[in-house]
């Protein structure tokens, strides 16, 4: 395509190199000052821009081939004309394309010959190919066409607009199980068919899933979403032996290091299990929002893959049904013969899960505002091992446990692989997961909502000899009717009617040296000294914790910043009791989870104020208003 | 006593804008330290023309905001909507505009409010707006201004304010149907007071 820059006049040289130079900036593959640079170094040395950009090192010959792709772009694949880049990794570079006879857009794989990703056979990699093209299911990506082209091989595939299982859980922070459930059996499927072909992913993970939703007319629920598994392109064939079929050089391991398999670390021939095992740790990673494990080297990651997964449950984000781990753990297991010995098992058992009928509800188990922050955050360096990336296998291969043997990795390959790999990882950090247990928040469609102060009288409201204090209907200072307490020291208990998931709303606003507020929730109206939870407030601060009465010692787990408008407006709690946890959330964001199990499910709420420690500070020293039950449901 | 108020942009949480007032206190009618955003110069409105703005009357029939500006100034208030019950505080919210309705003359302004339902089917829920509004005492007894539906929250959504229902929030708008003053609530409890509305027509009209 192109041509020497002695057959074109000054002009057409200029103007190309300004072409070239433009997509390279377009393209973000050279900044500003670098691309000014290698413009003036070309035209003095009188050469070829790409040229001059391979030779100083500021561009890879893949980064050649993407200029002149757009550069040209009805010339890379007869019958294409190339739109825009999708994305581009070891493996080559994938682009939006038009099929110029059916004018239809399909998504366009091209692989540089002569790259170190190539096939070294070609007849085997157009075998392969063609296998992948025979392959039919509505949870593949569909391949339609492959060719060789002036050097390069291509794949058209079904150009899947969609978003990927990766930016689901990235956007989502993690999934709701019956999601991800749904998620694994499609996978399932899909694998199960490639199978029935003899074909081997070996690079499941959650950016290789990509989510849609159902098809017109679908009797899918609307809430679900079809998954197509995309990017075959380290498939290898299940019945030949592994060395002769790869698609990848045989001194190179190939994959994504935090969804393979233990014998993809240690170049084993690989079967349909090892996909199993990928297809688990991406699960894991949709369900607790990131991968199953974390280590600063490839090598140290090789070692905890060899033995099984140590759980523990209280580092989890998110709590699921024991059968839920189970399988997880069967189907991560480092012996691949303790996994799913088969697809139609594994779909059997997925089937027999506990609580995952209720629909792929889309929503996370912590969905509002920031609640996501006091999930465990993304580990900024993870990238690394989520990549589909290439690993010298020298040195690893040399102690391989090729026996299934866990004991039989050598500390001598793992310091020689270390260096090979742990420049490409950088400071990739074991991180501790210390934020606290939590279950799902499933319930969240409102069924009914009842008022729990009409806005009058204290209707509804315990004024027996529970009550401390002298409370009363009064008017805020917004002008908003409210209930207070003309007291200082005061207690009221409202009793909730409600035994099943709900949610307790109020508005309160506490005045400036009130001190502290307490909203007990979970209170045992029988059993006063029965732990309940509780929400305080006090001047600067935000406390969730449980305490045994009304003014005694206030266990506290949770403590943030007070609001900034909170003395000068009304503001908004919700308690919800989900699942295994009451939810608390102040403005509608997420305060803290307090277990069921530890402060029960109680009967009712109580307001509690000990008093302020300013003098000056006057009764009323809160206001409550907008109190109401709502009876809630799964979305 | 330094209030601090956030009023929040029709583009979602891209820009909050943090703005001071002051307060003389905690009094019945407070100065509550609420300050509007002036829509013109400071945000990014999805719509130009607010008189455009078509919602539903009680009876079914669409009514576009420009049919209903008769006065130099209309307030939209936008209650958070039906919510398998009236909110008390919406409730509470518009009953106070009922009882001090006739303050709103001397601005030469007038009032709407929008109540906010998912479905036709929740369409008759504005009764129970109603009742709860006329719970409180006023005059004659009934609501002295329009009560609307924004059926389905397609209002809503051109305002960018969908928050489950709406996000409470309060508008000044001109007879160009240009907004000149925008309050939403940072959550469901966080409203402008009747004083604060009309500090701002106040201000407007000097």
């Amino acid at each position: 395509m192109s041509m020497p820059a002695e057959h074109q006049s000054d002009d057409q040289v200029e103007n190309r190199d300004n072409q070239f130079i433009e997509i390279c900036l377009q393209q973000k593959l050279l900044d500003t000052k670098t691309a000014g640079m290698l413009q003036s170094s070309a035209t003095e040395q009188g050469s070829w821009i790409g040229q001059t950009a391979v030779r100083h090192g500021v561009l890879s010959p893949a980064d050649i081939d993407i200029v002149e792709s757009l550069l040209h772009p009805k010339n890379v694949v007869p019958g294409y004309e190339i739109l825009s880049v999708v994305g581009r990794g070891g493996m080559g570079v994938v682009y939006v394309a038009r099929q110029i006879d059916l004018d239809r857009i399909v998504a366009l794989k091209t692989i540089l010959v002569g790259s170190a990703t190539h096939p070294t056979n070609a007849a085997r990699f157009e075998r392969e190919a063609k296998a992948l093209a025979r392959l039919q299911h509505p949870n593949i990506v569909q391949a339609l066409n492959f060719g060789k082209h002036e050097g390069r091989y291509f794949f058209a595939m079904e150009f899947v607009k969609g978003r990927t299982c990766e930016e689901a859980v990235t956007r989502e922070t993690v999934l709701a199980p019956a999601k991800v459930w749904m998620i694994v059996r499609q996978v399932a499927s899909g694998l199960l068919h490639a199978r029935h072909h003899d074909l081997i992913h070996r690079d499941i993970k959650p950016a290789n899933l990509i989510l849609l939703p159902p098809p017109e007319g679908s009797v899918m629920a609307s809430d679900m979403e079809v998954v197509k598994i995309a990017d075959f392109g380290l498939a290898v064939f299940a019945n030949d032996h592994a060395d002769e079929m790869k698609l990848t050089t045989a001194d190179k391991i190939i994959g994504s290091p935090a969804y393979m398999s233990p014998e993809q670390f240690s170049h084993e021939a690989v079967d349909f299990r090892s996909d199993v095992y990928a297809l688990g740790a991406t699960a894991w990673h949709l369900l607790f929002g990131a991968p199953p494990l974390r280590a600063k080297s490839l090598a140290a990651l090789s070692v905890l893959k060899s033995k099984p997964l140590v759980v523990d449950r209280s580092s989890l984000p998110v709590q699921i049904p024991e059968d839920q781990m189970r399988l997880l753990l069967r189907m991560m297991a480092p012996k691949r013969d303790k996994r799913p010995g088969s697809y139609e098992e594994l779909l059997q058992q997925i089937d027999r899960l506990s609580d995952i009928d209720s629909g792929a509800s889309s929503h996370s188990p912590v969905a509002l505002g920031k609640s996501a922050d006091l999930l465990p955050p993304d580990d900024s360096t993870s990238d690394a091992l989520t990549q589909t990336m290439e690993m010298p296998h020298t040195e690893m291969s040399v102690a391989s446990a090729r026996d299934n043997s866990t004991g039989s990795h050598s500390k001598g390959w793992i310091a020689i692989a270390s260096l090979a790999v742990i420049i490409l990882l950088g400071g990739f950090a074991f991180v501790s997961n210390a934020k606290p247990m939590r279950g799902p928040r499933v319930y969240t469609r409102v069924l009914r909502s009842t008022p729990l102060f009409d806005g009058i009288t204290l209707g509804g409201w315990s004024t027996d000899g529970t009550m401390i204090g002298a409370w009363n209907t009064v008017v805020a200072p917004d002008s908003s009717n409210a209930i207070a307490s003309t007291s200082k020291r005061t207690a009221i208990t409202r009793r909730i009617s409600q035994t099943g998931p709900h949610r307790i709303s109020l508005f309160l606003w506490p005045q400036s040296g009130s001190g502290v507020v307490d909203i007990d929730f979970a209170l045992d109206s029988v059993n006063a000294n029965d732990v309940r939870g509780c929400l305080r407030f006090t001047d600067n601060e935000i406390l969730l914790g449980h305490k045994r009465s009304d003014f005694g010692t206030f266990d506290k787990f949770v403590q943030l910043a007070a609001p900034e408008a909170m003395h000068d407006r009304f503001v908004v709690v919700d308690i919800e009791y989900q699942k295994a946890d009451w939810y608390v959330f102040l403005e509608e964001k997420l305060v803290g989870t307090l277990r069921i199990d530890e402060v029960g499910q109680g009967d009712a709420i109580r307001l509690v104020t000990p008093g302020g420690t300013d003098v000056r500070a006057q009764p009323p020293l809160v206001y409550f208003s907008d109190l109401w039950l709502s009876e809630l449901a799964e979305q | 006593m330094v209030n601090r108020f956030q009023c929040n942009t029709f583009l979602a949480a891209s820009a909050w804008l943090g703005l001071l007032g002051t307060c003389v206190g905690c009094s019945r009618l407070p100065d509550d330290g609420v300050v509007f955003t002036e829509v013109t110069k400071s945000q990014p409105i999805t719509i130009e023309d607010f008189s455009t703005l078509t919602f539903t009357d009680k009876s079914g029939d669409e009514v576009k905001l420009a049919d209903l500006m008769t006065q130099k100034y209309l307030v939209l208030v936008i209650t958070r909507g039906w919510n398998n019950g009236v909110c008390f505080y919406c409730a509470s919210q518009t009953s106070r505009w009922a009882r001090r309705f006739d303050e709103l003359a001397p601005y030469d302004a007038q009032l709407v409010v929008v109540f906010p339902v998912e479905s036709e089917q929740d369409a008759t829920h504005l009764d129970d707006l109603a009742k709860s509004i006329k719970k409180e005492p006023i005059s004659n007894e009934a609501v002295p201004y329009p009560m609307l539906l924004d059926i389905n929250l397609t209002g809503v959504d051109q305002l960018g304010i969908r928050s489950q229902l709406a996000k409470p929030a309060t508008y000044i708008v001109d007879r160009e149907g240009r907004v000149r003053f925008a309050y939403v609530g940072e959550s469901i409890a966080d409203r402008p007071t009747v004083d604060s509305v009309l500090e701002q027509l106040g201000q407007l009209g000097q």
